[in-house]
């Protein structure tokens, strides 16, 4: 990765660090752990089972891990805690765990961990806590459930796109492809273009790495930045339908049974193409943005 | 008081024990709110292949003719293990078909059903879905359905719909979710149906008369308690 400098995203200690700092947060961590347990184990054994949301377990292990590596940072920042703001958001975030709880909806439980979060950081340090780590917290917003009724209008129209461009794609190439919804007929064979397909699951997971791989690499420019955050979807939806149109060409030309198994591994595929698409494209603003100051 | 401390951490600490008896309580409450008690209509588990007789008045179930839309989702694993999907093509005297297809799912705060809508599996298999409108049956009561609208090239199906959420018929849509966070809030998990009538017909008038007909015949041959499970109790 290009510009990935440990040193610049750990920021230095602010204020007075003192030795095992964290000890003196304990109680907190322990009282986040027996609120979030029942949460987290509900997700375990349902959502994270399915493969939709498999990415979830990783983007949370990230978030923790990197607000572990910014402990330092966050212990030690200068002492100006915003005791009315923070415990208004805290309190806010508990209602919506309450609710998430009582009403069964994961979306609000999960949601719920930003808003704790941001409260127990003004509470015990203030708003530069927060400046310090809100990649991490922010990042949990990727772990959250879509509702079904959202996420399934989407993928139901992103599979037509996938399907009908994939079609004319090939089409144009000069492939027997038929196209009818999003049953594709190429040669013999004839493929269903599932939800899993349409990738808007595999688009959350690669947003996510795409946002985590623009935090680590630190580019100076704001607009670069801004110009990769805004290229990660299309690139995304590119990916996938690349994956759709080689899974397609794969059954065409090496049969059905070939492409069964190959089709777990195109999920993997796609992920590293959309990763290196992401890293060449930042390679190629960042030579275009030194040419235009030099 | 505390001795394991080093110096100078004691306001951290104090702050920090303050905000873990803030958790400790909401994690508490969140216990005692979270819902356990099933409502099952029965409050036994339901076996759905008693919704579905073999024979009723003018209707007889067509065996080996099972050739209708299904839900495409059903690689997810709790998707598996709580729901459960049953259906028939029945055929009367006068050579009319109707397919029923019925699914079950045990937790309907989760919304697990929500896959098996006609308009989003018939649309995942290249129908094209229309004429979405909502009327209310007066079988036993009001019984409110959507009709809808698929073909797929020659293929035309008429298709007339309902869910039931506990013990309400209810349609997709605002009013169940109005019925979800009731339950939620009363503290009980509802489960629920989706029941689904099409036949192959390309006028969607006589479609729907025959739907009609047969959800009168169907509902009416059905034992009260049987029937309440599919109707509510309004």
């Amino acid at each position: 990765m290009p510009g990935l400098n440990l040193e610049r995203w750990v920021p230095p200690p602010s204020g007075t660090y003192r030795e095992n700092a964290l000890l003196a947060w304990l109680p907190i961590i322990i009282g986040l752990i027996i609120l979030y347990a029942p949460t987290y184990a509900n997700l375990a054994s349902t959502l994270w089972a399915s493969e939709e949301y498999s990415h979830g377990p990783v983007i949370a292990s990230i978030s923790f891990w990197l607000i572990f590596q910014l402990r330092k940072g966050l212990t030690s920042v200068l002492l100006a805690p915003k005791l009315a703001l923070g415990g208004v958001t805290l309190v806010f975030g508990l209602l919506l765990l309450l609710a998430g709880r009582a009403l069964e909806i994961p979306l609000l439980e999960t949601a719920s961990q930003i808003p704790v979060a941001t409260g127990v950081l003004l509470l015990m340090r203030g708003p530069q806590a927060l400046r310090t780590a809100w990649f991490p917290i922010c990042f949990l917003l990727f772990m959250i459930p879509i509702p079904g009724i959202v996420m399934d209008t989407i993928t139901a129209h992103l599979k037509e796109w996938i399907s009908f461009l994939a079609e004319e794609s090939l089409y144009i190439l000069g492939f027997p492809v038929a196209r009818q919804g999003v049953v594709i007929n190429i040669g013999q064979y004839q493929l269903f273009v599932a939800d899993a397909c349409a990738g808007l699951y595999s688009m959350f997971s690669l947003s996510a790495m795409g946002a985590l791989f623009i935090y680590l690499a630190k580019r100076l420019s704001l607009l670069h930045n801004i110009i990769l955050v805004l290229s990660i979807l299309p690139i995304a939806f590119i990916a996938n339908l690349l994956r759709v149109m080689i899974l397609l060409l794969i059954t065409y030309h090496f049969g059905d049974s070939s492409a069964r198994w190959l089709h777990d591994l195109a999920g993997v595929t796609v992920f590293l193409t959309a990763l290196l698409m992401l890293s060449f494209f930042d390679r190629l603003l960042a030579f275009y943005c030194k040419r235009w100051k030099g | 008081m505390v001795k394991f401390l080093p110096k100078g951490l004691m306001p951290d600490f104090r702050r920090a024990s303050v905000i873990f008896i803030i958790l400790a309580t909401a994690s508490f409450a969140a216990q005692i709110l979270q819902p356990v008690q099933q409502v099952s209509l029965e409050g036994s588990r339901l076996d759905l292949n008693e919704l579905l007789p073999d024979h009723f008045l003018e209707w007889s179930i067509e065996k080996d003719h099972l050739t209708f839309a299904r839900a495409q989702v059903q690689s997810n694993k709790s998707e598996k293990l709580y729901s459960q999907t049953v259906g028939a093509t029945y055929i009367n005297q006068r050579g009319e078909r109707i397919m029923l297809s019925i699914a079950y799912g045990a937790n309907q705060l989760a919304d697990r059903l929500h896959a098996h809508r006609p308009e989003y599996c018939y649309r995942a298999q290249g129908f094209v879905v229309s004429g979405e409108a909502d009327e209310n049956l007066t079988v036993f009561g009001a019984l409110p359905v959507r009709r809808l609208y698929a073909s797929l090239n020659n293929r035309k199906e008429p298709i007339t719909y309902w869910m039931t959420i506990g013990d309400q018929a209810v349609l997709p849509g605002w009013s169940r979710k109005l019925a979800q966070i009731q339950h939620g809030l009363r503290g009980s998990i509802p489960d629920g149906l989706l029941i689904r009538i099409s036949s192959i017909e390309s006028n969607a008038r006589i479609g729907y008369a025959t739907h009609d007909s047969f959800i009168n015949d169907w509902l009416n041959s059905l034992p009260p308690d049987r029937r309440q499970q599919l109707t509510g109790k309004s």
